[in-house]
């Protein structure tokens, strides 16, 4: 059997494997997603860090991190991005953060939808549901 | 150690903007820098240990640093969904994470993860306290007594009109697998759910012993699949958490870079290491830390 078909390559007409090549090419795809998602998070997250120490004064530790344990409402959020807050940025980073397990998710309903699989088209979209609920509404 | 003394003060008391003694002030530079090479710390543990980060750091955090045990949680979950999808990437390509399986079992993480998330506000902290060093003591054990495979077997039942069953990559050729007991790793994954909400770790271990020793998976095909459900099961958690106020971006980024950093780390560190005697070290301190917390939770210090 050839190198490459040993990496979930099987075509996706065989019932004998969890893989197909829609799979395959996808999964691709989504790990370039998931790369670029956490590291647009990482660099938003240092940027808001870097902002927030600065703007921070000679405040003690302790008293940094218990300044920022409040809720924010999203508006509150956007509304101290624009001018420029650095924990507000974090936020914005840490959203970018959570997006990426729900973009790879929806893109699976997408692929078994592709590949004709109503089934597991039907779980991944209650999944995607689910984790829609968690994020928006759940409290 | 000084961050011992200096970061006595809890934040459960928090936003007491009174006047402090000389030896509570540390300036926030250093504070941060701190958390930030702990975290490291933790990153690396839970690469090494194959535990995650999150299960080291909330211990640290609240231990050492003195901080708020739902505000670690909150920063833990973050650095979850930071390693899961990190560490993904890498997985997928090598061909052993099932996406059937794994996003079949997501149904039930997820749902538990919001029961687990809606939980723990209700909770008393020392309770969560307690529940989280027995889940560090088992996730320990349960690493530490790691088994062989079990012999391949035809799909049949469940596990065949759900197609939970594939082929992994071995130096042999392709081997094939398929899971048993699906109502019982089902069951099982959503308890795994319950405890990443509760207590906002990815909760791994108990993925593995699901997938591992009830569905019996190969090892490989659980702790890969494991890896990549992760990250999901914690985003389910994530929304309520952050309502509850127990992300706070100041305590969160130097949490998620560092964790970021050692698992990063600890990954290149994996490749062909003797890590053997490490590990069993590793395992010790992690002990620790939990019977730490326990005992905390016990005598209602947190």
């Amino acid at each position: 059997m050839p190198e490459s078909s040993l990496h979930n390559s099987a075509p996706s007409s065989d019932p004998a494997s969890g893989h197909s090549a829609v799979d395959e090419s996808l999964e691709r795809a989504l790990g370039w997603v998931l790369r670029i998602g956490v590291i647009l998070s990482v660099l938003v997250c240092a940027l808001g860090g870097f902002l927030l120490l600065h703007q921070q004064g000679e405040s003690s530790g302790l008293a940094l991190i218990s300044s920022h344990a409040a809720y924010l409402s999203p508006a509150q959020v956007w509304q101290r991005t624009r001018n420029g807050s650095g924990a507000a940025i974090i936020l914005i980073g840490l959203s970018l953060l959570l997006l990426t397990p729900v973009l790879r998710v929806a893109a699976m309903v997408f692929a078994f939808l592709l590949e004709r699989d109503w089934l597991y088209a039907a779980i991944s979209a209650v999944v995607l549901t689910v984790l829609g609920f968690g994020i928006l509404f759940a409290r | 150690m000084v961050y011992l003394e200096l970061g006595r003060r809890n934040i459960a008391t928090k936003i007491s903007f009174a006047p402090r003694k000389k030896s509570d002030q540390m300036s926030a530079l250093l504070f941060i820098t701190l958390i930030f090479s702990g975290a490291i710390a933790a990153g690396l543990l839970g690469a090494l240990t194959g535990l995650g980060g999150g299960v080291v750091l909330v211990p640290m955090l609240v231990i050492l640093f003195k901080l708020d045990l739902h505000q670690a949680m909150g920063a833990s979950l973050v650095s979850v969904i930071a390693t899961s999808s990190g560490a993904a990437v890498s997985y997928l390509r090598e061909g052993f994470s099932n996406v059937r399986i794994g996003i079949f079992l997501e149904l039930a993480t997820t749902l538990g993860a919001l029961c687990g998330a809606w939980a723990t506000h209700l909770l008393p902290v020392r309770v969560v306290a307690v529940i989280f060093g027995l889940v560090l003591l088992g996730s320990a054990w349960l690493s530490a007594h790691q088994k062989d495979d079990y012999p391949a077997i035809a799909p049949a039942g469940a596990a065949r009109s759900l197609r939970l069953h594939g082929s992994y990559p071995t130096p042999q050729g392709p081997a094939a697998y398929s899971a048993t007991h699906v109502g019982g790793g089902f069951s099982l994954m959503y308890i795994a759910g319950v405890l990443s909400g509760l207590l906002g770790i990815g909760s791994g271990a108990v993925k593995v012993l699901a997938m591992d020793r009830v569905m019996r998976l190969p090892f490989k095909v659980s702790t890969t699949t494991s890896n990549f459900m992760i990250g999901v099961t914690a985003a389910a958690s994530a929304g309520i958490y952050y309502r509850h106020g127990y992300m706070n971006p100041a305590l969160d980024f130097p949490v998620m870079l560092g964790v970021l950093c050692g698992a990063l780390i600890g990954a290149r560190l994996l490749v062909g290491a003797q890590i053997r005697t490490l590990r069993i070290l590793f395992t010790v301190v992690i002990a620790a830390l939990a019977l730490e917390m326990i005992y905390q939770g016990v005598m209602g210090r947190l």
